[in-house]
């Protein structure tokens, strides 16, 4: 019961076979023969195309999307000592959305491949301001507030819609009509560098994070007593709140607004698994397992129209979490 | 050496709204003290400062002669051990995960709690009579056992010093009293117990030493025979008190007795 060893490997098994499936499955599909061999290299020109250069991306991005999003909220809710956080709670999808329609408006987006890399990037920076933004207006004399946070990234946010319908309003239609659908979310812009960026992410993210799981186990009994025990709070809280910023930055750079990933999957894993430990690990694999198998419903619903998949993770998510809280009381 | 000492602290959470004002004190080895006082008159701000919690504003705070300040986080940990008031649960946990985080301070980073921690965190549950709710999630815990589920967490650590704000708050008289005992037996081994309270009649004879806190000055302070008294009780709270030495010595309060039943009443 207290090691996770078999609990994480049965999720990193999941994880394998969504990303499988997600191989095999879509408007063409692939026997398992056929996509060994085009991973391989070989195989007809359609099918290596398909699995290596549009499925395989796609399901690696998502996989990584998932896990960052879930890796953020899980750290966001042990900085906040509330299981209700979301990632987006400090105004990261606002003020990526900001940065990105920003550079939709000043016409950055159809400059053709210098599109596709200043996208991300204004949509990166977007996060980060709002994020420094909430910091500085949830900070007490160097020290972040828990409660001060919270309402901090509800302004900033409430600031950053207001700032998009100035946008939308002042954009040209044509050009704005994109910028909704990414702000739906969706894998289909997947493309291996942006596989390479966010593994990077995800692996500092992980590799900062783990690390603190003694310190958050602690803080689930309240700062005070945290620090008793010996954790230097300020020191956790802080990486906490910069590495869950940046995961979920990066995700949305990517992938666009995805919700519900970040608030549920923790929500899951923690009915599954006792300690931080496990759960910053499990909500990793587990968010990585939900996004690939929601944007293979998302892409194979409607085939050959492809839904967004925010949309199939708030409905997958919403009912689901209703169910979760009923049966919490 | 003393386990803790303040010397001539001032301390507060607004700077120039100090809440206690020159408050020097010394905690003994072996000794059970109670702070007694009124609502807001610093018990708690006492606490925390004893905890390294918050830093004085002026004056030191010495941990086994040393200033708390300069004492490394894990290793004041390892000697001190805090219990505050009351506390809601937000995420699921069992009585026994809660009690394990106790031993935070003897743990590494990536090490899991060895069979010792385990042993040493159920004696604490047993301890204080919370053995059955082992497996329970502590959100469900009536207000009376989780308390005895965070105590046995203060306990867990092993602390020589351990401080505990208002510990008997919500408490059955039964869990009272067993409380009281387990801060009695710990002082037998050398634990220096620190206990805020209202129940002056419990703190007066459980407790070695009090300490009287009025708008956060050190009223009194000292064996609990020579501190509590019908006058200083009566000072303190602002109600009559009726103070009456048992067999042994200890003083019996009982507050708010007309002096009219106590002179021998009227009929």
């Amino acid at each position: 019961m207290r090691s996770p060893g078999r609990f994480l490997a049965l999720l990193a098994l999941l994880a394998l076979g969504a990303v499988v499936a997600s191989l095999l499955v879509g408007s063409v599909p692939i026997a398992p023969t056929d996509a060994l061999a085009a991973l391989a290299g070989d195989g007809d020109e359609a099918t290596r195309t398909i699995v290596r250069d549009l499925r395989l991306p796609r399901a690696l991005l998502g996989l990584l999307v998932g896990g960052a999003l879930a890796l953020s909220g899980a750290a966001l809710q042990a900085l906040l000592g509330n299981p209700l956080a979301d990632p987006y709670l400090l105004g990261v999808s606002g003020g990526a959305a900001c940065g990105t329609l920003a550079a939709v408006v000043l016409g950055l987006g159809t400059a053709g491949l210098f599109g596709s890399f200043a996208l991300p990037l204004a949509s990166l920076a977007g996060a980060l301001g709002a994020v420094l933004l909430v910091g500085l207006g949830a900070s007490v004399g160097g020290r972040l507030d828990r409660g001060r946070l919270l309402l901090s990234g509800v302004v900033v946010n409430a600031l950053a819609s207001a700032v998009l319908l100035f946008l939308l309003s002042v954009g040209d239609a044509s050009d704005t009509r994109g910028f909704v659908f990414w702000m739906l979310g969706s894998l289909a812009g997947a493309t291996g560098d942006a596989v390479v960026s966010l593994a990077v992410y995800s692996a500092v993210g992980l590799v900062v994070l783990l690390p603190l799981a003694r310190a958050f186990d602690a803080l689930t009994l309240g700062e005070e007593t945290a620090f008793t025990l010996g954790v230097s709070v300020e020191r956790a809280k802080r990486i906490a709140y910069v590495a869950a910023s940046l995961l979920a930055a990066a995700a949305v750079a990517h992938a666009g607004i995805i919700g519900f990933v970040g608030l549920l999957v923790p929500h899951l894993v923690r009915r599954l698994t006792y300690g931080h430990r496990a759960l910053l690990a499990g909500s990793f694999l587990a968010g990585g397992v939900l996004l690939v198998l929601s944007d293979l419903l998302a892409r194979t619903l409607f085939s050959p129209n492809e839904i967004s998949i925010g949309a199939v993770t708030a409905l997958l998510g919403a009912p689901a979490f209703l169910v979760l809280l009923r049966r919490r009381a | 050496m003393t386990p803790l000492e303040l010397r001539a602290v001032f301390a507060g959470y607004a700077r120039g709204k100090d809440v206690l004002r020159d408050v020097s004190l010394t905690f003994a080895e072996g000794r059970v003290a109670a702070l007694l006082g009124e609502n807001g008159s610093g018990k708690s701000t006492l606490l925390k400062v004893l905890a390294g919690l918050l830093p004085p504003s002026r004056g030191t705070v010495l941990l086994r002669g040393r200033p708390i300040s300069e004492v490394p986080r894990r290793e004041a940990a390892r000697q001190l051990g805090y219990l505050p008031q009351g506390f809601e649960p937000f995420f699921p946990a069992t009585a026994l995960d809660v009690v394990l985080l106790g031993r935070t301070p003897f743990l590494g980073a990536f090490s899991t709690p060895s069979r010792r921690d385990i042993a040493i965190a159920r004696a604490a549950l047993e301890e204080v009579d919370a053995a059955g709710l082992e497996e329970r999630d502590v959100r469900s815990l009536s207000g009376g056992e989780r308390q005895r589920v965070y105590l046995a967490r203060a306990l867990a650590g092993e602390p020589r010093v351990l401080l505990l704000d208002e510990p008997t708050a919500s408490l059955d008289p039964r869990h009272r009293f067993l409380v009281l005992d387990v801060l009695r037996r710990l002082a037998t081994r050398g634990v220096c117990c620190v206990f805020s309270t209202h129940e002056v009649d419990l703190a007066a004879r459980t407790a070695d030493d009090a300490v009287l806190l009025a708008r956060g000055a050190v009223l009194g302070a000292g064996p609990v025979r020579q501190s509590v008294t019908e006058r200083s009780i009566s000072e303190l709270f602002g109600v009559a008190a009726c103070v009456t030495p048992l067999a042994d010595g200890t003083p019996l309060v009982t507050l708010g007795a007309p002096p009219a039943v106590r002179d021998g009443g009227r009929g």
